[in-house]
């Protein structure tokens, strides 16, 4: 038999022994879409947008936004 | 296409012409009706019978007192010993360098020969009653060092070049973040590394907090501190006070070196500041501003400092503190929304139920009056009336569109509260989780964490019902969470490049988190986990002036802002443990039936290495049987000791890969992931073969 990835997720919904067709009882950090196709995979990694750390104390970022300025 | 842009073509007057020589130099000043970039310009020429002028130089300069000036902005040449020798001559094209022309510039066409002697060059022009109003010839004895201009003549040109169309720009985009009660921006393009010091500690992270943008301001609401962020407004301030207070809107004039104008937007409560936009000059030190031009009017500063231009800080208060005239602010807010042109203000925990609307496009005005159709506005003021229930969300998804999230009921206002609107309930079944915990998907889509999961409702021209759509799927969704409003922060955040949702739940504390990806394309629902550090507190979809910054930005538990990107295969270093189970499968067809799992194939994402498809770093898996389906759930899941497991190396799928190996049970299932630092694995499918043994004894 062939398998693929179950692209319908995560499923705690139902008996363990009917788990649905395409459904997984288990994962993480894996995605439906990878490798430019939906074929399953890790999802993306996180990586720094700006170098920049907002202050010097290395406390969360509570809110972004941006503010639209005429030239 | 270059085409005619300045000109004067037609004297009217008798024949008449301007000599040139290598010494008498002449030109024609104009002043250009457009900007544009000059590429030649025609001339009517011609030559002395006698003499030769031989190479003919063209030349653009600017002008000083109407008299050409400085060097060579653009030149060009041609042949004059190929013109003619009579009147009226021809119209010669001589093609220049190119320069740019700056429209209401007055510049000089200056025009001299090689050829030297009495005049071996003549230009065709008017000095009857030359028609031409935008400027004069001017010639010169010595080459071009100084000028004497005839106001009486003017001689033939056309000037010829590309007038490039205005560019569609017409604003910037600016990144703000806020953390560790300081307020960063971006200085430039790709760079937030600026803090606004006057917010420094003027806000307290401790206490909710949310961000608006509207009228090139960001408002901020964080419990009691009420603030603003002020990118568009200059401040003017002087010391000695307003002689006389300007309304809002109202234009206050300096009449000093370049005399300017200002539209006033504010004033605060301390009776020495100004906010406003200039409008025309420029606004100086130590010369008074008043209310007409010209330095007359009554005065509004008598000896104003010089202007400081934005972002500001300063308090969010009514105009000029008058809460007679302007209204009372709530003292404390927590959640924000814009809506309608209103900055919407809700979660005073002394009123808790409350909403606030300042007048449209006035954030300073919160008086209401009935008989204004833009007033501000307050649950109670009118008869679309109050809510009753706390107020945990606002939401705008579009015009004339408010969704009022509450700890126990969703409300929507439809319409202007002030002008017709009309308030009524949605669900008493859930209300909305948080002020973050919500999030629109662009095509009508809104979804929030409710009592009993994640809920979706459609905004069409009606709203829909919502519908809880992790029910079926994960029905102890919420249990799982466990959240704990004083522990916890949710944000729901709509990612359109992957269409999906990403649902944080973060430990506020010390940042532990658990997520889901909801995938709208599969409508599934995939767990997800983050460093500590690159936990999720908040999220924007930045749509940068500059393509290359538009991004989906995640604000992050370090005081990094982080984004997804699908060709890093970790999480800024750390690696990520990926995984997915397959199974229970019924190796035997039956729950009472045993059967063998394997051989098995595992085909991995990816053709030949470095091919045109993704390729998959390898990926470990593990197979698993149990006698029963749950059993086997939790060998899955705890990732025990499996019957078998290996590594099957990526990309594709290799000669020699399939695994001879079969374990025996009633179910069976295979766990697939990878865990190195610097990996990913893609999971094309998994080839296996499952054959009955006989019944389970």
């Amino acid at each position: 038999m062939s398998v693929y990835f179950p692209h319908k997720g995560l499923h705690k919904g139902g008996p363990p022994s009917a788990q649905p067709k395409d459904t997984t009882p288990d994962c993480n950090n894996v995605r439906p879409f990878a490798g430019g196709r939906f074929q399953g995979g890790q999802r993306p990694g996180l990586k720094k947008a700006y170098i920049q750390q907002i202050g010097e104390n290395a406390l969360p970022v509570v809110e972004l936004i941006s503010v639209t300025t005429v030239d | 296409m270059a085409q005619v842009i300045d000109s004067f073509t037609t004297p009217t007057g008798a024949e008449d012409h301007a000599a040139v020589s290598d010494t008498y130099w002449d030109s024609q000043t104009f002043t250009a009706l457009a900007s544009y970039t000059i590429t030649s310009v025609k001339l009517k020429l011609f030559k002395s019978a006698m003499l030769a002028p031989g190479i003919i130089t063209v030349s653009i300069r600017a002008t000083s007192s109407g008299l050409p000036s400085g060097a060579d902005l653009a030149s060009g040449t041609t042949d004059g010993d190929t013109l003619g020798t009579s009147y009226p001559g021809e119209w010669r094209e001589i093609t220049l360098t190119g320069c740019s022309i700056v429209k209401g510039t007055k510049y000089a066409i200056v025009v001299r020969t090689a050829g030297s002697g009495s005049y071996p060059l003549r230009w065709v022009g008017d000095d009857s009653s030359p028609t031409y109003t935008n400027g004069a010839q001017c010639w010169s004895t010595n080459s071009g060092v100084d000028w004497t201009e005839n106001t009486n003549r003017d001689l033939t040109f056309q000037t010829l070049g590309g007038m490039t169309p205005p560019v569609d720009k017409t604003y910037s985009k600016t990144l703000v973040a806020i953390g560790g009660n300081e307020v960063w921006y971006e200085s430039s393009t790709g760079t937030i590394d600026t803090e606004l010091t006057d917010a420094n500690s003027d806000i307290d992270v401790s206490k909710p907090l949310m961000a608006v943008e509207a009228l090139q301001k960001v408002f901020v609401v964080n419990d009691t501190n009420l603030k603003i962020i002020d990118f568009g407004n200059i401040k003017i301030s002087d010391d000695d006070g307003f002689t006389n207070k300007p309304a809002r809107g109202a234009i206050v004039y300096q009449n000093g070196t370049d005399a300017a104008q200002m539209v006033v937007d504010y004033i605060n409560g301390t009776d020495k500041v100004m906010y406003g936009t200039v409008i025309a000059g420029t606004f100086e030190a130590n010369t008074a501003i008043t209310t007409a031009a010209g330095g007359t009017g009554d005065t509004i500063f008598p000896s104003p400092a010089a202007p400081v231009s934005g972002p500001h800080w300063y308090d969010w208060t009514v105009y000029d503190g008058d809460s007679t005239t302007y209204g009372i602010m709530p003292s404390q807010a927590t959640i924000a929304c814009l809506y309608n042109g209103r900055v919407v203000l809700a979660g005073n925990s002394d009123y808790p139920y409350q909403w606030y609307m300042p007048k449209i496009l006035n954030p300073f005005m919160f008086l209401y009056d009935d008989s204004d159709p833009i007033t501000a506005i307050r649950g109670g003021d009118a008869d679309i009336g109050e809510i009753g229930d706390i107020i945990t969300a606002l939401v705008s998804p579009k015009d004339d569109l408010l969704i009022v999230g509450c700890a126990n009921s969703i409300w929507v206002i439809v319409g202007d509260p002030a002008f017709h609107g009309q308030l009524g309930s949605l669900t008493r079944d859930t209300g909305i989780w948080g002020s973050r915990a919500w999030c629109l998907d662009g095509k009508g889509g809104f979804y929030f964490l409710g009592e009993d999961g994640l809920y979706k409702l459609t905004i069409a021209e009606m709203v829909s019902v919502p519908g809880n759509i992790s029910y079926s799927n994960l029905p102890t969704l919420m249990n799982d969470l466990a959240l704990n409003k004083s522990l916890h922060r949710v944000v729901l955040t709509y990612d359109a490049d992957n269409n999906g949702i990403i649902i944080s739940k973060t430990l506020l504390s010390d940042g532990t988190n658990t997520n889901y990806w909801y995938d709208l394309s599969t409508g599934g629902f995939f767990p997800e986990s983050y460093p500590i550090t690159q936990a999720i507190f908040s999220s924007y979809k930045y749509n940068a002036t500059d393509r290359t910054y538009a991004k989906l930005l995640f604000g992050c538990n370090d005081g990094y802002i982080r984004e997804f990107d699908p060709d890093t295969k970790n999480d800024d270093g750390t690696a990520i443990d990926s995984y997915f189970t397959l199974g229970p499968i019924a190796l035997g067809g039956s729950p009472v039936v045993e059967g063998s799992i394997g051989p098995m194939d595992i085909v991995l994402g990816g053709g030949a290495s470095n091919g045109s498809e993704t390729d998959s770093d390898d990926a470990d898996y593990k197979v698993f049987v149990a006698d029963t389906a749950a059993n086997l759930i939790e060998k899955l899941t705890t990732n025990g000791t499996p019957v078998y497991a290996g590594t099957m190396t990526g990309p594709g799928r290799r000669r020699g890969s399939r695994r001879t190996q079969s374990a025996r049970g009633v179910y069976g299932g295979v766990r697939i992931g990878n865990d190195t630092k610097g990996e990913a694995f893609i999971f094309e499918s998994l080839d296996i073969k499952q054959k009955p043994k006989g019944r389970s004894k």
